[in-house]
């Protein structure tokens, strides 16, 4: 006899129909049998498992779990480029950084006294904070057994602050080119490589492997790139190298600026040279600094850069949990923490403009091991089309995939500008007017201008 | 279309027969949603080791029994039920049904409602309330009115009647001698 099993005790709560519960017991009898009769338990136990697949709504799970599956492998492939992205855009943004901590000493200078000198300054950042139309190149150098090629990128300035940062390929830009770690190069292999960031005039964009590109209002997609990376890979100690540049440059630098005239065109040039005090740790840097007063600068004269820089006035927006160390500063272990020993600025006199930026980190023996040089191209100007991903034809990846949307994101709209950024007014704020440079998110602005 | 995409439709298409033969190996249903998961990150992991000469299903079959073992050594979910040769046969019957005509494993499944439908009503019954209404032998047993483990031997020869139905269609190969 057989009951009606809608009157059976069901355990209503079961979320899932099919074999459940005790399945040892379900399937005692096969198990008892394997030994003397393996074949028929094993094909018992195959029916058992077809016979689980009839359940109500189990097709519908399977592919479910399918989903999920599939969800945690794409996740696991955009780690993956991520990492890969992340390599290029430090590699891409270390020239940016150099501009924007050049451009922080000469407003430093600014700040701190009227001088003629200052108003040299001033006027220069007026000028760069205008520029538009305008290209440079960017050549970063590195030298030693462990690197021994030469890195291109040309940076485009548009209006209204749109800019195109395009990064040339180490490994098949330079004749011979070497790799990191003095590998040869590979052809083909920058395909893995994005090679272009960019601001539209709206939102800023980087270029992913396979034309694709993530797109967002703020730089915070590309600064995670950058932080997420910052501690997995002792090859890419340059931009966190770049920001405690930035972390330390209002502690410790010598600064002078001097007339000259180009002999070949006879145009006169104003110099600025900021040299990296040295024989001081930074705590004695900041210690002195709160010691002691800044001497007045003058022309042709050096100016001590002494004081607390996060304590300028004008400097509302700046994040220093980022700049004074923050999440980058987890990966200074890792690596020589040195600034650049010396930066370089070579101006107009009469329109301003910065003909070229040079910064050089020394080895201990006083040769340069690295050098990133910024050079004033021709002016040309782009249709705004140009500077967008979609005139690119590149199609959008949804940002918060790449991790986007965190709330410490947006270090700075200038994140990912390239050397262009620091112009202007921002340009003093320095460490967040770049890549990386801990810098709050507001809506996209115009790039401060580094001088460049 | 990218490579995850090819790989998804691979994995769809296999997905009941994985899905079936973890069921087979491992009885409790969470551990064979841990493996069914951890399975298939192995195998996109290790896709290009895959032979595209050979069929899929007995790679993925492969993945899933290590990914078994592995969780085994680990957690100590997993613990053999069958036995080598068991084992041996059962898989040996999951890689008979993808060979047969049709386009997924889901499709072979017709061939054993048909044979379920040819059950006498006690053995349909019994197989209507486990594996349809979801009910645990304790509580089918007494849905039916018998004690548990006569219900369970029921149960049992529901499905040994079943695997003859289907080695009578060529689902099931024939016991080797």
């Amino acid at each position: 006899m057989t009951h009606d099993p809608s009157h059976a005790p069901h355990d209503r709560d079961r979320q899932q129909p099919g074999p459940s519960g005790e399945p040892d017991a379900l399937l005692a009898e096969e198990l008892h049998l394997g030994d003397a009769n393996p074949n028929r338990a094993a094909d018992s136990i195959a029916v058992h498992a077809m016979l689980s697949l009839l359940a109500p709504g189990d097709a519908e799970r399977t592919q479910q779990r399918v989903k999920s599956a599939m969800a945690a492998i794409r996740a696991q492939i955009h780690e993956r480029e991520r990492w890969q992205l992340g390599r290029w855009v430090r590699r891409a943004s270390a020239a940016a950084v150099l501009v924007a901590a050049s451009l922080a000493i000469a407003i430093m200078v600014f700040q701190v006294e009227e001088t003629s000198a200052s108003d040299t300054l001033s006027r220069l950042m007026d000028k760069a904070s205008a520029l538009s139309n305008r290209t440079y190149s960017v050549a970063i150098r590195h030298n030693g057994p462990e690197y021994g090629n030469e890195v291109r990128a040309l940076l485009v300035l548009g209006d209204d602050d749109r800019f195109v940062f395009s990064f040339s390929d180490p490994l098949q830009g330079m004749p011979g080119g070497r790799g990191p770690r003095g590998q040869p190069g590979q052809p083909g292999q920058s395909s893995n490589f994005l090679r272009t960031l960019g601001f539209d005039g709206q939102e800023y964009w980087a270029e992913l492997p396979g034309q694709r590109c993530i797109r967002s209002a703020d730089p915070g997609p590309l600064r995670v790139l950058l932080s997420s990376v910052s501690d997995a890979d002792g090859d890419g100690s340059a931009i966190l190298t770049l920001e405690s540049a930035m972390d330390r440059l209002g502690r410790g630098y010598d600064l002078s600026l001097t007339r000259s005239t180009d002999s070949r065109t006879g145009t006169a040039l104003v110099n600025v040279i900021a040299t990296r005090r040295a024989n001081t740790t930074d705590q004695r840097r900041a210690n002195a600094a709160d010691q002691a007063g800044g001497r007045r600068p003058r022309d042709g004269a050096v100016a001590q850069m002494e004081g607390d820089p996060h304590r300028r006035p004008e400097e509302p927006r700046g994040d220093r949990s980022m700049r004074t160390g923050g999440q980058h500063r987890r990966g200074m272990e890792f690596m020589d923490a040195e600034p650049p020993a010396v930066v370089r600025i070579i101006a107009d006199a009469t329109t301003f403009e910065v003909v070229s930026l040079t910064s050089d980190w020394l080895a201990q023996g006083g040769e340069v091991r690295r050098q990133v040089e910024l050079t004033r191209g021709g002016a040309h100007a782009y249709p705004t089309d140009w500077f967008t991903p979609d005139g690119r034809g590149l199609q959008t990846v949804d940002p918060s995939r790449w991790g986007g949307d965190r709330p410490e994101a947006g270090r700075g709209p200038e994140a990912g500008r390239g050397p262009e950024a620091g112009r202007g007014p921002e340009a003093g704020r320095g460490p967040g007017a770049m890549p990386g440079m801990g810098r709050p998110q507001r809506p996209a602005t115009r790039p401060t201008a580094p001088g460049t | 279309m990218r490579s995850e995409d090819f790989f998804e439709i691979l994995v769809r298409q296999h997905s009941d027969m994985l899905t079936a033969y973890l069921r087979g190996l491992a009885f409790d249903e969470s551990l064979v949603e841990d493996a069914f998961q951890e399975t298939l990150i192995t195998a996109w992991n290790l896709i290009d080791k895959f032979d595209r000469e050979r069929p899929f299903g007995p790679w993925l079959r492969g993945i899933a029994r290590n990914t078994l073992l592995a969780m085994g050594r680990k957690k100590k979910r997993y613990r053999h039920h069958l036995t080598e040769l068991m084992e041996r046969r059962f898989d040996e019957q999951m890689e008979r049904m993808e060979q047969q005509p049709g386009d997924t494993f889901a499709e072979q499944m017709a061939t054993l409602r048909d044979c379920v439908a040819r059950l006498g009503d006690d053995h349909r019954h019994a197989v209507d309330l486990v594996y349809i209404r979801g009910l645990d032998s304790h509580l089918a047993a007494e849905a039916s009115g018998l004690p548990e483990e006569t219900f369970r031997k029921r149960l049992y020869r529901a499905r040994l009647a079943l695997a003859e139905c289907l080695r009578g269609k060529g689902i099931f190969s024939e016991a080797a001698a």
